[in-house]
């Protein structure tokens, strides 16, 4: 399906005048996403998870250097393609509800959807996908402000998938929903995942990224640590075998609340 | 002592969302406040802080008025510290608007001296949390609303930011700590308070 091979992104800054130089963003990451699963990309802030999709979507920053190859299904994607998207062959779930227009009604935004992904919808159809959503048809006339912010992100997810893409990329999809908003989020994920398409659920959140994906990728300083089975995350953390992973895991409120003083250095090692 | 009494506070004509909330916190204190999203903890802890007037009921700082000029003893730590920065100034110029931190405070908040030069857009939302809260913990501050303080963080320095919260409580300053992860809220607060429906009830462990 999505296949990742030897990405590096670094941006190019001016260094006085004239001279420039990179500075290194990301570092040969390699990684595959199947159909039928869900792979989390978890790291800190700054570790470069919303760059990798930026650069899978084309829409990183013009000083952007990219390296390396991406592919979907066999064929390339251009990372850097000046923001052509791939069309209905893979979506992005974007980190900000501010993605949606404020001037345009709910519904009015999924038509759009819909039109650019080239398939036929009716009304019925529309208000049909809202509802796998669990957003009553109503919202179609809502304008974004109007519905709350679990609701919005339903939308974008609904916006996401109406193309019926093999590929869903949601950044950040749970972050400021209260838990049980997050918990829906994750389940319709989830759905999309068993109906056969590919997911790439990028979060700083660990407990969502165990609880719902297959495997977990670490991030760390734009390198890819490595990639656990999310079932190892379990008691003391003993089937990681990352250290970095196993310390993330144990700094859980929920488990030790500890910081090895080394976890960070054990990670760059 | 930071005491919370009678606070009503509502958005235009809709109906109340906080009704007569009262609450004290001590010195030296974690005082964990949790409840579902849009029952009005933010609105508590911006009320507490000063920066929205209740349409009831008062604050009162050891037992007087916060200052509403100059260094309040109440700072507040914004959910979104993108928010609480003016976008036009360098970081260094932001990090010394209270006190100028000593290089003990930043190592332990984490804050790099390379980040100085740079505006706020050009770091990322957790490390511009970690700045904000190195601006905001100066030796005037009694008391921390502390609203989603780490949730933007990875849990590696979630637990670096709380262990350093958590000495200064030890020192006494108090916190009342506003989050949606239960789990956090048990490791780090003495007591914990839920808002539901306008009102606050105490939570038991």
């Amino acid at each position: 399906m999505l296949a990742v091979d030897t990405l590096s992104i670094g941006f190019l800054r001016y260094d006085g005048l004239i001279h420039r130089c990179e500075v290194p963003a990301l570092d040969g990451i390699d990684l595959k996403v199947d159909r039928g699963e869900i792979l989390a990309l978890v790291g800190a802030s700054g570790a470069g998870k919303s760059l990798l999709a930026h650069a899978l979507f084309g829409i990183l920053p013009e000083n952007a250097v990219v390296r390396g190859s991406i592919s979907l299904n066999g064929e390339p994607v251009e990372a850097a393609n000046g923001g052509k998207g791939q069309g209905p062959r893979m979506a992005l779930v974007p980190q900000s509800l501010s993605h949606l227009d404020p001037l345009a009604r709910c519904g009015k935004q999924l038509l759009w959807a819909a039109k650019r992904s080239g398939k036929a919808k009716t009304m019925a159809d529309l208000a049909n996908t809202l509802e796998s959503f669990g957003l009553d048809a109503e919202v179609m006339r809502l304008y974004p402000h109007q519905v709350s912010g679990g609701m919005a992100r339903r939308l974008l997810l609904a916006i996401a998938t109406i193309g019926e893409p093999d590929l869903i990329v949601a950044d950040e999809p749970t972050s400021g929903l209260d838990p049980d908003a997050a918990e829906n989020v994750l389940l319709l994920l989830r759905r999309l995942a068993d109906r056969g398409k590919a997911v790439l659920l990028i979060t700083h959140d660990l407990v969502t990224a165990v609880s719902h994906a297959d495997r977990v990728a670490i991030l760390e300083q734009g390198r890819l640590l490595g990639i656990e089975p999310a079932n190892a995350f379990s008691d003391d953390g003993r089937r990681l075998t990352l250290p970095y992973a196993r310390a993330l895991w144990l700094a859980m409120p929920g488990n030790q609340f500890t910081s090895a003083p080394l976890a960070r250095e054990a990670a760059r090692a | 002592m930071l005491e919370v009494r009678g606070v009503e506070f509502g958005f235009g004509k809709a109906e109340p969302i906080l009704d007569r909330v009262s609450l004290t916190l001590n010195r030296g204190e974690i005082l964990g406040l949790s409840g579902p999203s849009g029952t009005g903890k933010s609105t508590l802890g911006r009320i507490v802080a000063g920066y929205l007037k209740p349409q009831q009921g008062e604050i009162l700082l050891d037992g007087a008025a916060p200052r509403a000029l100059g260094h309040c003893g109440v700072q507040h730590i914004h959910q979104s510290s993108i928010f609480a920065v003016n976008p036009r100034w360098r970081l260094g110029r932001i990090i010394a608007e209270a006190w100028q931190p000593d290089d003990q405070t930043l190592d332990a908040i984490g804050v790099s001296r390379t980040w100085f030069d740079r505006y706020p857009h050009e770091i990322s939302g957790g490390e511009l949390q970690r700045v904000v809260l190195a601006r905001a913990i100066g030796p005037k501050t009694r008391f921390l609303v502390a609203d989603e303080v780490s949730a933007m963080l990875d849990p590696i320095t979630q637990v670096e930011i709380w262990s350093f919260l958590m000495e200064r409580c030890r020192q006494g300053l108090g916190i009342l700590a506003i989050s949606h992860d239960a789990a956090l809220l048990k490791r780090v607060s003495s007591r914990q308070l839920k808002l539901g429906n306008g009102s606050l009830m105490p939570l038991v462990a």
